[in-house]
This record gives C-alpha cells, structure tokens and sequence, in this order.
C-alpha cells in the first residue's frame, strides 16, 4: 500500500494556482538573489562544524583532526586555529633524529640554547654528552663524567693526566701606569699573606703568582692568580685570573678602586680560555699535542699581525729562547722539576693537523735534563696585544675545511703539511704540594685563544688525557691536603656552603621519618651546616658577626709551631678568626662532612673507645603530639567536607604548610650553642672530609676558631672527631694549613 | 760550617728572605723492576715485590737508592740474595745532583736554585744463566 502524498499543483489535486505565464526579468531578478544566498551559504561556515567537516566524504581520513597534513593545505592554518582555540595541543611530531643532527639544524639547535641564562664553555658540547652538567655562578659546569671514575681521576692526577677546562676563571686586563696599579692593588690586600702583587719575583712576567683580594670594607674576596706583561715600559699591563664565583664582586671593586686613575680595564672573558692539566704526564701530552712553528719557514700571510710579531728581530730571539727551552723539557719526568710557577709563551701549529688517528697514551721519554740556571728572555708573549688575540680568534680554518684538505691527501690517514693556523699560547707551571707529598698535584695550566679551545682539547684527550670536571677540582685540593677553593669569610663561599646544606636538607627530608638520622639522640647541635658564626659566638662573647678565616703566614706559622711542641707557649692571635686546619685520623673508621672536632678532657679520652653517653630525644614526644593534632584536624576538616559537598574545596595549603613546617623545626631544631652541645666542647668543623688515597687514611680539612687555642693547650694537636652520624669520637691529629 | 780544605759549606743555608724547597730528584731509570728505595716505605713490602716479580719469572731487578736510604737498599738487596738461590749483586756508587729551589719569602727576593750533591747506589740483582 502506498500512501498517497499531498500534490503542490492544482491541476494534481494540489492548493496552490500556478500561474499561466511569467514576466522573465522579473522571475531572474528574483532567482538571481535566491542563488547568491546560497553561494554565501555554501561559503561561510555555519554553527560549530571543524574545518575538516567541510570537505566532502571522499576526501575525508582516519584521524584527520589529529595529524594536521592528512588535511588539504588551504585548510590547515584554519584547523590550528580552531585547535588552538579549543585548548587542543597544537604541538606536532618531534623531528626526526637525523633531521635534528644535521649539522645546520644542530648548530641552529645550539645557539638557541647558549644564549639562555647560563653562559657555557667552549667546551661545553663536548662535556654534555659525556659529563653530569651543574648549574654554578652562571655557567653551566661538567660535574664529573657519566662513567665510573672518581678512582681513575685520581690515578690520573697522581700517575697520568688529569684535563680539565677551568675556563670559568675569567681574565681582567688592567693597563696602566706599572707603579700606580701596583699602589692601588696594594690597598685591595693585606699584607702578611706571602708575596705582594709587586714582588720582584713577578715583576719580569716570567712568573704567575696568587694574592687574596679584599673589598673597602676588609672582607675577602677570595684568591686570585695574576701575571705581569714582561715589558721595561712604565705602562704596563696586568692579567688578573679570577673565579666565576666572585667575578662580578672583583670587578666592582676594581672599578671603584681605579675610578679617578689614567687606568683601563678590560674583560678578557670572550677572549682567552683556560685549561688546566696535572699529573706526570701532563708534560709528554702537551709535548706531543704542540707542534713548535719552524722560525725560518713561517708562510703567514705579510700583513697579518702575527706574522709583523714574529719578523721583529727582537721577538725572533725570544721566540728562539722558547723553542729551545721547551725541546728542553721534553724529558723531564716529573714537572716538579721545572722551575715553580714559569711562564711559557709558545707559538704553535694547528693541532689539527697531527691529530692521531685514534686515542693514544703519551709517554715520558728518558735523558738527562741539563739544568742551567733559571731561563731568561722568554716570557715576551704576543697574546698580550689585542690586534694579535682577535687575529687568532677570527682566523681559524673552520674543521670543514680541515676534512676536506684531509680527503685530498695522497696518502689518507697521513699528516696534513699545511701551514695554516699559527696559534700563541702560555704554558704556566704549577708545582703542585711542597711539603707533603711533594709535587702532587703538579701540572700546566694552558692559556689559548678562545676560538681555539676546542681543537686543542681534543688534541690533549687523544693523547691520553683523562677529563675531569669540578668534582675533581675538589678532590684533587683534599688530596693535597689544602682548603676548599672558596674560604666561608667570603661571600661566594658563604653561598656555596648554603647551597650545599640546602641539598643536604632537601634529601634529609625526602626519605620517611623512620629511615631520618635521629641528630638529636646523638647529640649533634648543626647537623648540615658548618654553622660558623654560632661557634664563634659561643667562644667569643663579644662576636659582632663578622669574622675572616686566618691568612697571615706567620700567625699560621706560630700556631703550628705551638700544636708541634709540647713547651711553646699560645701564641697571639687575633679574635673572632678561623684557622684552617687539616686533620688526619689516627686509626680506622671514615670520615664526613660536618663532623665536629672537640677538644679532649683527660687523657683517657684518647687511649680509649670514648663514646657520647646515650641521649633521649625531647622533642619526640612533641612530634607525636604535633602528627596526632594534626590527623584529627584532617579527618574533622574531611567530614565537613563530606556534609558540604556542594561547596568549592576550601584551601587548606596554609594548614599543611605551617604544619610542615613546624614538623621540620622539630627534626631540626634550630641550635643554640655549639661550644656546650655535647660532652666534649666543640671547636670546629670538618668542611671536607673522606679516605685520603694520598695518605692511605682518613682525613679532613676544616676550620677550628682562633679563641680556643688557649684550651688546646693540654693536649696541643691531639683533638676528638665525631661524626654527625655516630656517638663514638675519633682520635686525630690537627695540623694549620700554610702554604 | 766550612767543609774539608776550602771546600763550599756542605750544607749551604738559605738567606733568610728564602724558602727552601727541595724538588724530588731525577730518576734514570723507569720500569717494572726498577726499584727505588725511599725510607718511608718499609723494607719488607719492597722484599715482597721483588719476590713477586722473581716468581714471575724476572731474572735481573735494579735497586736505586740516594742519601739516607743506602742502608735500606743494601738490607734488601742482601735479604733478596738470601731469600733466593742463585742470584748475585752487582753495585754502583755514583753522586746525584740535587737541586732545591730557594722561593722568596719577601717581596725583594727572587727564585733562585741552589745545588747540591749525594751518593747514590745502584744495586743489580741479578741470576747469571749457568751455561
């Protein structure tokens, strides 16, 4: 059956009279204006249709709205819109891996990168892929490498080469009237502390020496190594090498110092880089790694500067002096044998050129060094001229065109005989310990054009060289027995000490309540921090909150005189001082960061096993307390929620906050005296302690205040140890650090 | 303290604007059995590693020994001798140049060097093939 539908027409059974003729024009007229409607319609979308819902069926894909290039083109930049809208991640597929290494988009990559907060070294590539990278006074800094190492770095520094890249030092270049700067800098030191800055050892530039700076208002700085321009002018320049962590401080107080002088001072940050190599070995690498220019046989183009350096005869000597002494050198086993803190300016080939093949280990080549006396006429050094260094820094063969004169070798493999790429550099010598141990520690450092850094780092690695990052600059100063680089009276070293307590901190109270150290129980006032300025309080009443670790030499000198002898009376020393002291445990067992040092009682104290008598834990109690008030609040505040459960949660972050907190300064008391805080009086702290492979035992460096030598006098260098973890005090011997 | 007819002091002390730093002497000889004797390391761990490195097979070990040390190395030496069958010594007294270094310790001072001379021996052990 079907139904029957209703008809228009009337002529069908329908309502509507059609009618019998029509007046064209006007029908178009009308039909004209109902076909631009539609066409509009068709154009614009109505309603909320997607971009992709306009195409036609067949045109359609699977996951359209996902993946935005199954979409015609002219659609695309409308479907992001609308996705961007929506709050839908417009974000695509990541590149390919061999997209993103190609060497444009890599260096593109790179440079996006460096411009960011952190300044990197010009090794920095090289370190990234193989070193754990720290963020430090606004570089990004290797740490220590990927691999298992910390025992190989320090066979490296002891038995082969230890590399590392200390370009975080900065240079300040200060040119000026030789006398005028050496009065000035002389009022940024103090004296007592070891040679000045105008020392006539120093003053040829044929040696590199270190002063501790001071502020105006005598607080310290921190250290810094500097090195005359050999030159007889009464203009004269001086390079100022100083650590990244108190860079900015040193150049304010430089600037305010030379204000109203005929001094100027430059940033020489971007222009020099500094490497650092220790270790016996040290010399055979550099031997092998720095190919001397050949004097008669230089193919530098006339009217570049370094080419006029080199023709003027007087330079020619010079350059002569330095090739000899460094062929010289080239047996040398141990560098403890040159002479301390020399100056070497060399002028080298491209250490492209001869690179090895592959990793190969330098080694040391025996003859009989002839000593003459110390060398003379050969610290005159083109690095010093700025015309010379941005010559270098711009004129170097880029490593693209190095292959390419590589591929075209008849020989492939052999070395490349070019001449291109003359390269100035300074070797310096350092000897390393000098009474202990002697020469541990002992290597070159290598100052180059920035631009060259990394060709040379690599030529140091094929050789042998084992890399190490900052964590082996710091083991390598406890082997030697010395402080930490950054003193505690000091700004940057106040921050680092920080920082390292609040990492400390940190994991403290990551792990659960029951696997925390208890400190209290063992009687251990400041457990992560070596909290100075309470120990000297608690020493010195009239302690303002100021003090200075103790730099004169012979001070130090008569401290240590009286910690020897069993007569000498306690020596004079000024209040409110730390003295840095090293510390060697005379039996077994380990030692840590933040232990105490005490002073013995009776002498039974050091014969025997003494262990701190059992401590209760007051604030336990409170704890409880504290947790149990705080649960019951939670589950009354979870049933108010659950009865208004209509109600927006009501923020109760302020409620955990505080309890956190609270939580925290129990566990952690806030100390109020350190002197008294356990059975034997506490008289200072181990900053750095471990197994000294050097010594073969446990060892520390620390401070000791300079107010409790008069109670020292019993027992003089003998003291008690004690670990933030352990009641049982370790006996030890204390020796002051001097130089 | 004049030495012996004229001779320069024996011990020549330091000005006292100097530091004295003594440099580690120069050593002729590198390699697995060469031996230097010091008088920190106790005889009988050097004892042991010449046993060692004879059960391994070596047939020659040179002891080097300077100054206060002589006496060690010819105690060793001898016990190596007596602990093994067979093996002979053959000495060599030679003089080493030391050399010190003279650091100033004020600022009108500069480095110098100084020398100075001591006795050293040359001890070969060693285990002639019979034929």
């Amino acid at each position: 059956m079907i139904d029957e539908e209703a008809q228009y027409d009337a002529l069908l059974g329908g309502s509507e009279e059609l009618p019998s003729n029509i007046s064209l024009s006007k029908f178009v007229a009308c039909r004209s204006q109902e076909i631009q409607i539609m066409k509009n319609s068709l154009l614009t979308q109505t309603g909320s249709k997607l971009a992709f819902q306009t195409l036609p069926k067949h045109m359609r894909r699977r996951a359209m709205s996902h993946n935005v290039k199954r979409l015609p083109r002219r659609l695309r930049q409308i479907h992001l819109n609308q996705m961007k809208k929506s709050g839908m991640p417009t974000q695509q597929k990541r590149p390919s891996r061999k997209y993103r290494r190609k060497p444009r988009n890599l260096l593109e990559e790179y440079t996006k990168r460096a411009n960011k907060k952190y300044k990197w070294l010009q090794t920095h590539i090289w370190h990234a892929k193989r070193f754990h990278m720290v963020e430090k006074w606004g570089y990004k800094l290797p740490y220590h490498a990927c691999d298992k190492a910390f025992r190989a770095c320090y066979r490296a520094m002891t038995q082969h080469c230890l590399l590392q890249d200390i370009s975080y030092y900065s240079c300040v270049e200060i040119h000026g009237d030789k006398s005028e700067i050496i009065e000035k800098i002389k009022l940024l030191c103090k004296p007592g502390e070891g040679l000045s800055i105008g020392a006539k050892a120093f003053s040829e530039g044929n040696r590199e020496g270190e002063i501790c700076l001071y502020d105006s208002f005598q607080k310290a700085i921190g250290n810094v190594m500097f090195q005359w321009q050999p030159s007889i002018d009464e203009k004269c320049k001086l390079w100022l090498w100083v650590h990244a962590a108190f860079y900015s401080t040193t150049k304010n107080t430089l600037v305010e110092c030379f204000k109203n002088c005929q001094i100027e001072i430059n940033e020489l940050r971007l222009e020099l880089s500094r490497f650092r190599l220790s270790g016996p070995l040290s010399n055979p690498v550099l031997q092998d790694a720095l190919a001397l220019i050949d004097i008669y046989d230089i193919k530098l183009v006339p009217e570049s500067p370094l080419k006029k350096y080199i023709d003027w005869p007087e330079n020619k000597a010079v350059i002569i002096n330095q090739c000899e002494f460094w062929k010289k050198l080239a047996s040398v086993a141990s560098l403890h044998e040159v002479s301390p803190h020399i100056v070497l300016p060399l002028i080298v080939k491209d250490p492209r050129l001869n690179l090895p093949k592959k990793r190969i280990k330098s080694v040391l080549t025996f003859g009989k060094l002839e000593f003459d006396q110390i060398p003379v006429n050969i610290s005159a050094n083109p690095l010093w001229d700025k015309t010379i260094r941005t010559y270098s820094n711009e004129n170097k063969v880029s490593d693209s065109k190095i292959v390419d004169l590589q591929s075209g070798l008849l020989v492939p493999g052999s070395d490349l005989k070019g001449t291109i790429g003359h390269i100035p550099i300074i070797l310096i010598q350092r000897p390393g310990n000098k009474t202990q141990n002697v020469g541990l520690g002992s290597g070159w450092d290598v100052i180059l054009p920035t631009a060259w850094a990394k060709p040379f780092w690599i030529a140091f690695v094929m050789r042998g060289a084992r890399v190490g990052g900052l964590r082996e600059s710091d083991s390598m100063l406890y082997e030697m027995g010395k402080s930490q680089l950054l003193h505690p009276d000091t700004d940057a070293g106040f921050e680092e000490e920080l920082r390292h307590s609040n990492q400390h901190r940190v994991t403290f109270f990551q792990k659960p309540p029951n696997k925390r150290i208890n400190y209290s129980k063992f009687k251990i006032a400041s457990p992560l921090l070596c909290n100075w300025r309470l120990l000297l309080k608690d020493w010195n009443s009239g302690f303002t909150g100021e003090f200075s670790v103790l730099r004169d030499k012979k001070q130090l000198h008569s401290i240590n005189a009286f910690l020897n002898s069993k007569t000498h009376p306690v020596p004079q020393c000024p209040q409110n001082c730390l003295i840095p002291v090293r510390l060697e445990c005379e039996k077994r067992g380990s030692l840590a960061e933040y232990a105490i040092i005490c002073v013995p009682k009776c002498k039974s104290d050091l014969s025997e096993v003494l262990l701190e008598p059992n401590c209760e834990d007051v604030n336990k109690e409170k704890r409880k307390e504290l947790r149990r008030a705080h649960q019951s609040l939670l589950k009354k505040l979870r049933k108010k929620r659950k009865l208004k459960s209509e109600l927006a949660s009501d923020d109760h972050s302020e409620i955990l906050r505080s309890y956190t907190e609270k939580m925290r300064a129990l566990w952690l008391p806030e100390p109020t005296t350190i002197r008294h805080s356990c059975s034997r009086e506490v008289v200072g702290f181990v900053s750095k302690g471990g197994f000294s492979f050097s010594i073969g035992k446990s060892a520390g460096t620390g401070y000791i205040t300079s107010d409790c030598l008069s109670e020292l006098v019993d027992f003089r260098n003998k003291v008690l140890l004690r670990n933030t973890n352990s009641r049982q005090y370790k006996t030890a011997n204390l020796s002051v650090i001097v130089e | 303290m004049e030495g012996p007819s004229g001779a320069p002091p024996r011990k020549p002390k330091p000005h006292s604007d100097h530091i004295l730093r003594k440099r580690q002497s120069q050593k002729p000889q590198f390699g697995k059995t060469v031996i230097y004797v010091n008088t920190k390391t106790p005889v009988k761990a050097l004892l042991d590693r010449c046993s060692k490195l004879i059960s391994e097979g070596e047939k020659e070990i040179t002891i080097y020994c300077l100054g206060a040390a002589i006496q060690r190395g010819t105690l060793l030496a001898l016990k190596v001798c007596e602990e093994n069958v067979g093996f002979q010594i053959h000495t060599n007294t030679f003089t080493t140049e030391l050399i010190d270094d003279l650091e100033p310790a004020t600022d009108d001072a500069d480095y110098a060097i100084q020398r100075r001379f001591n006795s050293a021996l040359k001890i070969k052990v060693s285990k002639p093939d019979l034929l």
